[in-house]
C-alpha cells in the first residue's frame, strides 16, 4: 500500500511517469511473495495447514500470521521472521525505482519530505505509512473519525485487500450530511446500532466500482448495470457480516437487511454527518460511505 | 444425479453457487429469486436439497426454511448467510435446517456438505 501512496504522489508530481509507475508496482507485485507461501517453503508450516488458514481467512477478519498463531501452527516470533523475508516494503519500492535509474535516492527522500509536508503528516504518520501495513496507514487517514465508523473503515479495507486487490491507495476521509453520487451499492444493518456501507463512484468516475464487480463476480461488466451492482452488494455483504461478528463481540447485535442500488446519479442524505472515504483500487477511484449513527436514505 | 434448488436474491451467488454444483456433478433444478418463490419451486420440484440465503426481500430466508418444514418435515435445506448472523442461524437450527454455509463460498466446504445431505 505503501507504493500505491507514494507512488502516486510521485507521478502527480512529474517525478516518474504513469508508464513507469505500472511497472515499478508489477515487479513489486512479482518479488512480493505471500507469507504463506514463504512459511510453506521455510517448512514452518505445511500445505494443508496454509490452506486452513487461507480459508479462514475467507471468512475471518484477520491476518495470516495472526490466525496462524492462534492455531498454534507458528509462534509470534516465527511470524516476525516471516515478515522480514518478506521484505520491507518501503525499501523494496525505492530499490525499484533507483535500480531502474527512474529517481535517485536524494531525490526520493526529497520527495517523501515534501510528501509529509503537503498533508501535515507526523514522522510517525510517515512511518506508519512507510510500513506498508494497513492496519497503521488507513488511521493515519482518519484522523478525526469516531472509533466504530473507524472499525468499519478497517474492516472493509482489509477485505477489499484480502478479496480483490492489495492495490489499494487512499486519500483523507471526509464527512458530510449529503453526498451526491453517480451510482452506489449499499447495505444497512439494524439494531442495538443501525449502520450503512456503500460502494460509490466519485468525480473519477466508475472504474473503481467496475474493478470490485468484475473481480468479485468473476465476469467482465462493461458498464455499471444491475448485475454488477449486485456483485459489489455481495461483496459488501461480507465486509458486513465480518463487523457484524466484531460487533457482537461487544455484545452489539445487529441484522443486516437486503442490498439497496442505484444506476444513476442519486444523493444520499443523513441527519447526522457520514464518512466519505476515497480510495483507488488497481489505478481506478471510488468512494467508500460509511455510516455507523443511522441508516442513509436516497 | 442429485437436484439442487437455489434461492438467493443475489445474482453474483446463484451464478456462483450454480458454477460449484455443476462442476461437481450436481444438477440445479431450479432457481428463486426470494424466499416466497423457493416455498413456491420447492412444491414444484421436489428437489433434493435446497441452498437458501438469510437475508432475501419479500420472504426472508429463514421464513422460507419454515414454510418448506412444513410441506416436508424431511427436507434438506442448507442455509447461506454472511458472518455475523449467528441469531439467524440459531433460529434456521431450530426451525429444521439441515446446515450452514457462510460466505464467500468455498467449494470444498460446499461440496463436503451436500455429500453428507444426499448420502
Amino acid at each position: 500500500m505503501f507504493a500505491n501512496i507514494f507512488g502516486d504522489y510521485l507521478v502527480k508530481n512529474g517525478k516518474i511517469t504513469k508508464e513507469q509507475f505500472v511497472y515499478v508496482m508489477e515487479e513489486q507485485k512479482r518479488t512480493r511473495v505471500k507469507l504463506g507461501l514463504i512459511a510453506v517453503s521455510e517448512k514452518m508450516i505445511t500445505d494443508k495447514q496454509a490452506d486452513e488458514i487461507n480459508r479462514k481467512q475467507a471468512v475471518m477478519d484477520k491476518r495470516f500470521g495472526d490466525i496462524a498463531v492462534e492455531l498454534g501452527y507458528l509462534r509470534p516470533e516465527q511470524v516476525t521472521k516471516l515478515l522480514s523475508l518478506q521484505g520491507n516494503p518501503y525499501m523494496v519500492f525505492i530499490q525499484t525505482i533507483t535500480d531502474k535509474g527512474y529517481m535517485l535516492l536524494k531525490d526520493l527522500e526529497d520527495a517523501l519530505i515534501s510528501f509529509q509536508q503537503e498533508n501535515n503528516f507526523s514522522d510517525a504518520d510517515i512511518e506508519a505509512i512507510k510500513s506498508g501495513d494497513v492496519d497503521r496507514i488507513i488511521p493515519v487517514y482518519l484522523p478525526e473519525v469516531p472509533a466504530l465508523t473507524k472499525e468499519l473503515i478497517l474492516v472493509a479495507v482489509r477485505t477489499i485487500n484480502r478479496l480483490i486487490s492489495t492495490d489499494i491507495s487512499i486519500q483523507k476521509a471526509e464527512f458530510v450530511s449529503s453526498y451526491s453520487a453517480n451510482a452506489i451499492a449499499m447495505q444497512h444493518m439494524k439494531g442495538d446500532c443501525n449502520v450503512t456501507t456503500g460502494f460509490s463512484g466519485n468525480q473519477y468516475g466508475l472504474a473503481g466500482m467496475l474493478t470490485i464487480a468484475n473481480t468479485y463476480a468473476g465476469e467482465e461488466f462493461d458498464k455499471l448495470e444491475l448485475d454488477a451492482l449486485d456483485s459489489i452488494s455481495e461483496f459488501i455483504n461480507i465486509i458486513n457480516g465480518l463487523f457484524a461478528t466484531s460487533l457482537s463481540y461487544q455484545r452489539v447485535e445487529t441484522e443486516l437487511l437486503p442490498p439497496v442500488f442505484a444506476e444513476n446519479v442519486v444523493t444520499l442524505n443523513g441527519e447526522k454527518q457520514f464518512c466519505v472515504v476515497p480510495l483507488t483500487i488497481m489505478g481506478n477511484a471510488f468512494s467508500l460511505i460509511v455510516s455507523t449513527e443511522e441508516i442513509l436514505q436516497f | 444425479m442429485a437436484k439442487i434448488l437455489i434461492v438467493d436474491d443475489s445474482r453474483t451467488s446463484r451464478k456462483i453457487l450454480r458454477g460449484i454444483l455443476e462442476n461437481n456433478g450436481y444438477e440445479v433444478a431450479g432457481e428463486a429469486t426470494n424466499g416466497e418463490e423457493g416455498v413456491k419451486l420447492f412444491e414444484e420440484l421436489n428437489p433434493d436439497v435446497v441452498t437458501m440465503d438469510i437475508t432475501m426481500p419479500v420472504m426472508d430466508g429463514v421464513s422460507a426454511l419454515k414454510e418448506i418444514m412444513k410441506l416436508n418435515a424431511n427436507a434438506k435445506v442448507i442455509m447461506v448467510t454472511a458472518a455475523g448472523q449467528k441469531g439467524n442461524v440459531v433460529e434456521a437450527l431450530k426451525a429444521g435446517a439441515y446446515e450452514f454455509v457462510t460466505k464467500p463460498f468455498e467449494e470444498d466446504v460446499i461440496c463436503d456438505l451436500l455429500k453428507k445431505a444426499t448420502n
